[in-house]
């Protein structure tokens, strides 16, 4: 990883988790639904970095956001999780390019981009929801947080992923 | 040996999830239990401090709503303090109130703080209070303002005090009605941040729309009286109550709170104890 290129992280990662804790996290829509954009970082990773690096990382994003919101270690799980099974992920969703190493999310077909960004956000949610839960008996609550938080998560992760693009371009 | 060694080269990635996903999950399942000693919280000062420079500034945002809040309840207790001088003036035998007032008898402390952080979209949520235990701040005080209650303070650092808010599954608050002195266990349901329930109340309580819920005062931590909500809709299950009451306070804008210090309450505690240890 170059100089440049740390810095580029060290500061996405610090960026997702102040927009995460103080402007997506104060937004109440629907009855306590909220986006979660934080996953972005671990979205952007490049497609073949080191893993045991990337699952530090991923723990760690999700411990900073944890200490925010007094939640234990459900961020940090989740975040883990998502991190462990990036691999397998890309390999379904973008095949071949994937194998090869010629893959570059930021490039990557929009509706390629779209799936790959909504399993690893369904991956996340359902993670973080039932450590959240905790309880067999809310499951209606369950899923109706679930599929809420999921939609609106993949609608802002992806506008943010355009409008990087855009800045990188 | 080497055989071992190769087991952890070719897994060790799989190693490092496993190792970390133990102790996320282990974050996690002291989370869950009530009074946890969690190291993972936002007292701490990087987390706490930030939460207050958002705070310092946001607040500027709510200084109409909170001005209003306060002006109300300045007139509130300005009619109780003048219908209280004038009570003391018509009747010359009573001891007048206004004077001899002994601040060290005082059988409660009140210390205004401000939210500096404030979680409504969990099932189980936190505030940050900016009040430690520099400013004598323990656990399991009363929190609340001028419209009601809002939580227990859970774990206090030097000078940021953690609160469990009555929007977290974990509290289970004495209540009462106010009309009739039936007591019922006030929860949460994880459902609304408008309305917790009001479980266990007799069957025999004159339950009615509308009517006030206050604190029942049977524990040593909430004084009797202290505004909660109005009941919005009611259910008979199994011979008990279980009320829905819409809370008098917006929990997700919430700026000056009251932090309430009961003196004698270490002397209650062992008296209790005491009589315990006697009847055993």
């Amino acid at each position: 990883m170059k100089a440049n290129n740390r810095l580029y992280h060290i500061i996405l990662f610090l960026s997702v988790v102040l927009a995460q804790v103080f402007i997506f996290d104060k937004l109440l829509i629907l009855n306590n639904v909220v986006p979660y954009v934080y996953p972005l970082f671990i979205i952007l990773q490049p497609p073949h970095a080191n893993r045991i690096q990337t699952l530090i990382l991923a723990f760690l994003l999700g411990l900073s956001i944890d200490i925010f919101q007094n939640t234990g270690g459900m961020h940090a799980t989740a975040s883990l999780v998502i991190a462990y099974f990036r691999p397998q992920l890309l390999h379904f969703n973008f095949g071949l390019s994937y194998d090869y190493q010629t893959l570059s999310i930021n490039n990557a077909v929009l509706l390629k981009k779209i799936s790959y960004v909504f399993l690893v956000i369904l991956l996340h949610h359902v993670i973080l929801f039932s450590l959240e839960f905790f309880n067999i008996n809310l499951w209606q609550l369950f899923l109706e947080k679930l599929i809420a938080s999921t939609l609106l998560s993949v609608l802002v992760n992806i506008l943010i992923l355009q409008l990087l693009q855009k800045q990188i371009k | 040996m080497q055989q071992i060694l190769n087991f952890l080269i070719k897994y060790k990635v799989f190693l490092v999830f496993l190792l970390l996903l133990v102790s996320g999950l282990r974050l996690t399942f002291y989370a869950h239990t009530y009074q946890n000693t969690n190291f993972v919280n936002s007292t701490n000062f990087i987390s706490a401090n930030i939460y207050s420079m958002q705070a310092s500034v946001s607040e500027y945002f709510n200084l109409k709503s909170q001005n209003e809040v306060l002006h109300q309840e300045n007139k509130f207790l300005r009619e109780q303090l003048l219908n209280l001088e004038g009570l003391n003036q018509l009747d010359t035998t009573k001891p007048k109130i206004t004077q001899d007032l002994n601040l060290n008898d005082s059988l409660y402390t009140i210390i205004p703080a401000e939210v500096v952080s404030n979680s409504y979209n969990n099932p189980d949520n936190y505030l940050l209070l900016n009040k430690g235990t520099n400013d004598g701040i323990e656990n399991e005080l009363a929190i609340f303002s001028s419209l009601g209650i809002i939580g227990i303070t859970e774990y206090t650092s030097a000078n940021f005090s953690r609160v469990i808010s009555i929007l977290n599954r974990n509290i289970s608050i004495n209540a009462k009605l106010k009309k009739s002195n039936h007591f019922g266990t006030l929860t949460w349901d994880a459902v609304s941040v408008e309305v917790a329930k009001l479980k266990d109340v007799p069957r025999s309580a004159p339950v009615a729309i509308g009517d006030t819920i206050i604190t029942g005062g049977k524990s040593f931590i909430f004084p009797e009286e202290l505004p909660i909500g109005t009941i919005q809709d009611f259910e008979l299950i199994q011979g008990y109550f279980e009320i829905e009451v819409r809370l008098f306070n917006d929990m997700t804008n919430l700026g000056k709170v009251y932090i309430l210090k009961r003196n004698n309450k270490t002397e209650a505690i062992s008296t209790l104890n005491k009589n315990d240890n006697e009847s055993e």
